[in-house]
């Protein structure tokens, strides 16, 4: 009899545990699991940000402090270098800084310390009947500069090429000079793309009238949020697609991050390390997949 | 215990058995829970359907002052409405809001739109902290008295991110281009940080950090004070602000209220009186300035009707004719149009003749509508040969966004080769007709009325007060004055407009 009870109590043990199991998994991945409060309201090192990396900040801010991100206030990427370096923040999330920057960081006597916390890729994008998937480094530069003018020099049909740009000094342009162009001189565009870079260039490129001829280009982070556009593709680069996983992995080619930025002196102890710490934690990461952007490996 | 928990299963294995297929049962249940697709939420309200009917709205909107005559704010109340009980519910809110902001010395609440059965109305107050007016917007069902949800204007699933991030985009760029006086787009502005802000923008809308005011052309979507308009005839397969707000019987207290024809497929007339007299809420809307008499109403309606052109159709406009008589004629249609150059363009008769209607004839442009031209200032009086090139750009972007290149089609394209357009054009500049030269700003008239330096000065004075700086006032009156030389001068307008249907139809190639 007691073996019978045993076996019972065992068995509904057993069960209790399994289902329990399953219902906090089921939680968890819909996220509904509370996780700690890492940081209060006062802890939470003064931080600034990039237009561009603004949604992470608040994401980060939200988890970590469990309160609304409404007050906080950012500025863009060269005012945040600058309230960085005269010490009226901790800390800034910004893409890397300029020669400028690191001048004026130097002039005041200030160390700053880069920490690579998320992956952001440099994408092209053609329209979805276009027949090229996929183009080398070195043939974008030629598109680019002017040499190659029609597809079929790239593989492609015999299709004249409108290679869009975007605006001057606008980050995806400043990304294609640093990243794609380097050295090589980009052509200047001629009215018909120099309209598209203003309209935007993925409704461009996705458009029937410039089903074969347009090429464009963005980063991928912009272009995912900005755009649910099913006419257009993005373009292998050396033969690698530009996706979560290889832009992650860093298998695709061009590869840039967004940064946490701060002072080299801070304590090995203090809030903004902890914060970068933890912004580069399983939690972390799970944030700011969770706000659109492609985490570290 | 675990020795004998062991014996147990060993000498259990039916147990065993049991337990691990519960154990796979529950974590492939979890699975399926988890990767279940979102339930698809049904709703029987439809994307609309431009050519079907909305409710009349015979809403009266009654103004309440607090303060003396001279110096006071003001709300509204509504009045109107079958259901007091909803009526009453409504005003209580408006008023409480009002009150709710009395800590600012300057506040108000004022109607937005009232169509279909939807108010939309806004309050705003002084905010010491930044030194700016602060608004509040408000939606309210009329059905129920109750706050509209921003979702509940769009049919169910509708995707935002299909079209939000455009509209947003063009609509910080377009603010940007205006900031350019005269609206084309320049090489040197710096349009570096708009996507950027774009991207901030978008962030906000996602987190419900924004208002919205709605009308019945469209919805205004407002972030951080800047306002981004969602036109309905833009996204007619998304809106359900009509359907899901009409109702079988009228709202309202007078019986006789029925149902409106939808009017949507055009954008706020450039017009501000259309605007203001209210032309767009009672779905007219004009667009076309008409060189006929009332009589030619059924005609011009047969003719529109006759070409109605497929909405879809890159090239097609919407219209809406506007008679000589300024009685509109009601349409739902498209209709070619012809923009020329030279809005509000002033000059002397004789330099007009002589010159500027071949610098016209010759530079004639097909464009698309609300082309925002630069208004050329009165000193160009003065200069014999007006440079159309001035003016000319590339690229022109109106301030409702459309951006567009000017075309290097001749409006020799349009007709018969034997035709002879341009004697029609003259014919019609030339006309003497009062309203054809009248400028309701402007009270000055072409020949047939002199009018004498002092009425011309003020005229001027008026003119000039919206389209220069302050300084340059009196500078600017002596330098028209100097050109009048006698009792009088020959200024005119050159009309905005001119409709295909002043040439010969036969002759026309875009009506064949």
């Amino acid at each position: 009899m007691k073996k019978k009870i045993f076996t019972f109590i065992f068995v509904l043990f057993f069960m209790a545990i399994v289902v329990g199991g399953c219902f906090i998994y089921y939680e968890y991945s819909k996220g509904n699991i509370p996780t700690k409060q890492i940081f209060t309201k006062e802890e939470f090192p003064k931080i600034d940000a990039s237009l561009a990396t603004q949604p992470l900040v608040d994401a980060i801010y939200e988890d970590f402090t469990k309160s609304s991100s409404n007050d906080l206030n950012y500025t863009n990427t060269h005012p945040a270098y600058v309230n960085l370096v005269d010490g009226k923040v901790d800390v800034i999330i910004v893409t890397e800084p300029s020669k400028e920057e690191l001048e004026y960081a130097k002039e005041k006597n200030v160390e700053l310390e880069v920490i690579p916390i998320v992956n952001e890729a440099f994408v092209f994008f053609v329209n979805k009947k276009n027949k090229i998937d996929n183009l080398t480094i070195e043939q974008i530069r030629n598109i680019y500069s002017g040499e190659y003018t029609n597809f079929n020099q790239v593989g492609g049909e015999n299709s004249k090429i409108l290679a869009y740009q975007r605006p001057e000094n606008s980050g995806s342009q400043t990304g294609m000079l640093s990243l794609v162009m380097k050295d090589v001189k980009m052509k200047k565009p001629v009215t018909e793309e120099y309209i598209a870079s203003m309209a935007g260039i993925i409704d461009i490129v996705a458009s029937f009238n410039n089903e074969k001829q347009g090429i464009g280009y963005s980063y991928y982070y912009y272009a995912n949020t900005m755009y649910n556009n099913e006419n257009i593709k993005f373009l292998g680069i050396n033969g690698v697609k530009p996706t979560y996983k290889t832009i992650q992995d860093k298998t695709y080619p061009i590869i840039t991050n967004y940064y946490a930025v701060f002072n080299k002196n801070e304590a090995s102890d203090s809030n903004v390390r902890k914060l970068v710490k933890q912004i580069l934690s399983k939690r972390g990461s799970k944030v700011a997949k969770k706000a659109g952007y492609v985490t570290i490996k | 215990m675990l020795k004998k928990l062991g014996t147990l299963l060993s000498n259990n294995k039916k147990i065993v058995i049991f337990l691990l297929i519960f154990t796979l049962l529950c974590i492939s249940f979890t699975a399926f829970i988890i990767n279940k697709p979102t339930k698809t939420i049904k709703d029987n309200i439809t994307p609309l359907n431009k050519y079907s009917t909305y409710n009349e709205n015979d809403l009266e909107i009654i103004e309440k002052k607090v303060g003396n005559e001279e110096d006071y704010m003001s709300y509204f109340q509504i009045s109107g409405l079958k259901d007091k009980n909803i009526e009453d519910k409504i005003n209580k809110n408006i008023s409480d809001t009002f009150q709710k902001l009395s800590f600012s010395e300057q506040r108000g609440c004022i109607n937005l739109s009232n169509f279909n059965n939807v108010l939309s109305y806004n309050c705003y107050y002084y905010d010491e902290k930044t030194d700016t007016n602060k608004d509040l917007y408000f939606n309210i069902d009329l059905n129920t008295g109750e706050d509209i949800k921003f979702d509940d204007l769009f049919v169910k699933n509708v995707n935002f991110k299909d079209f939000i991030p455009k509209i947003i985009y063009n609509g910080l760029f377009v603010s940007k281009t205006l900031d350019n006086m005269y609206g084309y787009i320049d090489k040197d502005l710096d349009y570096s940080e708009i996507e950027d802000k774009t991207i901030e923008y978008l962030y906000l809308f996602n987190k419900k950090k924004f208002d919205f005011s709605v009308n019945d052309i469209g919805i205004d979507i407002i972030i951080k004070d800047d306002i981004f308009e969602i036109k309905y005839i833009d996204n007619l397969d998304k809106i359900a602000v009509f359907d899901r707000y009409k109702s079988k019987e009228s709202l309202f207290e007078k019986d006789n209220i029925g149902f409106k024809d939808i009017y949507i497929g055009t954008y706020y007339s450039h017009d501000s009186s259309c605007d203001r007299l209210g032309y767009i809420s009672d779905n007219y809307y004009t667009q076309i300035y008409s060189s006929v008499d009332s009589k030619d109403e059924t005609n011009i309606l047969n003719t529109i009707i006759k070409h109605d052109l497929d909405l879809n159709k890159p090239d097609s406009l919407d219209a809406t004719v506007y008679a000589a008589d300024y009685s509109l004629i009601k349409v739902s249609s498209n209709l070619y149009n012809l923009y020329v150059l030279g809005s509000s363009f002033k000059m002397k008769k004789d330099y007009f003749k002589n010159t500027f209607l071949d610098v016209l004839l010759s530079n004639l442009r097909e464009m698309k509508p609300f082309i925002w031209f630069a208004d050329y200032d009165t000193d160009q009086l003065d200069k014999k040969n007006v440079s159309y090139q001035s003016i000319n750009k590339d690229i022109y972007i109106d301030k409702y966004g459309q951006i567009y290149k000017t075309k290097n089609a001749n409006l020799s394209d349009y007709f018969d080769e034997e035709y002879d357009y341009k004697q029609v054009i003259i014919d019609l500049i030339s006309k003497e007709n009062d309203w054809f030269f009248n400028e309701g700003s402007a009270e000055y008239y072409l020949d047939k009325y002199k009018i004498d330096k002092q009425q011309l000065l003020e005229t001027l004075y008026n003119y000039l007060s919206f389209n220069v700086d302050f300084d340059d006032y009196d500078k600017q009156i002596i330098n028209v004055k100097n050109k009048c030389d006698k009792d009088y001068c020959d200024v005119m307008n050159i009309p905005e407009v001119i409709n295909f249907d002043i040439f010969d139809k036969e002759k026309v190639r875009i009506y064949k």
